[in-house]
């Protein structure tokens, strides 16, 4: 996992903060909330294989 | 810097200025769409003057407004006045019809600005003046109650157009990076 992931991660998690709160400006709280679940559903994307790796590795490790 | 990174930097300031060219594209629309709406005020204003005041008649009041003014919509007019001059017998809201239909999509007025617009002339060409005069008031104030409201979001529509276009091309940006 490169330091890059980090960095992805923590601009989009600005960047859904400042399009949410552009949105909930001009009274879009519908699409604010949309936008919030799109940013979480790509951070989770780009964390899954990760996530997965990490079960694998405990499962080995413990040896179950 | 390699051919790879600077390519890469290329790429992103290309999407970076098509989305928010787009934004800005937007923003540019809706107030376009403002000006069409106000245009189309007084040249109904007009038409209502030209049909009541002066006692025109159809084809030569709108041929009047269509030459006094200019854009698509003073071309909308003078198409709709050479119809009508053209084919006498033919019922006015058909013609109309067919002109508003045939406007194109350089004209910013949205489709249910069209479909009222194309609505308007149901009543035009066949009732009394007086009753005619209230149908264009009716057209006129349905016209001034969107007007108001597209001055009243101006503003913000257009600063969020503009700013989710940014947004959205950093974001693109993120993704493909």
């Amino acid at each position: 996992m490169s330091v890059n992931l980090i960095f992805k991660i923590a601009a989009v998690g600005i960047l859904v903060s400042v399009v949410c709160q552009v949105l909930k400006h001009s009274g879009r709280e519908e699409q604010a909330f949309l936008t919030s679940l799109a940013g979480l559903i790509l951070v989770l994307f780009w964390m899954i294989p990760y996530i997965y790796e990490l079960f694998e590795t405990m499962k080995q490790l413990f040896e179950l | 810097m390699n051919l790879q990174f600077i390519l890469k930097v290329l790429g992103c300031g290309l999407i970076l200025t098509g989305s928010s060219g787009y934004g800005f594209a937007l923003a540019q629309r809706y107030k376009a769409r403002l000006d069409a709406l106000t245009q189309l005020r007084q040249m109904i204003l007009l038409l209502k003057g030209q049909m009541i005041g002066v006692n025109a008649p159809l084809g030569e009041a709108f041929l009047a407004i269509g030459t006094r003014t200019k854009g698509d919509l003073s071309g909308l007019f003078r198409q709709a006045a050479e119809r009508i001059l053209a084919s006498p017998g033919e019922p006015f809201p058909g013609i109309w019809r067919c002109c508003v239909g045939a406007l194109g999509t350089d004209c910013a007025l949205s489709s249910s600005d069209r479909h009222s617009l194309a609505a308007m002339a149901e009543h035009l060409g066949y009732l009394d003046r007086e009753l005619q005069e209230q149908h264009l008031l009716l057209y006129l104030e349905e016209l001034d109650s969107v007007i108001q409201e597209l001055r009243r979001r101006k503003q913000d529509q257009c600063r969020l157009y503009g700013s989710m276009g940014i947004l959205c091309g950093i974001f693109l940006v993120l993704l493909i990076c």
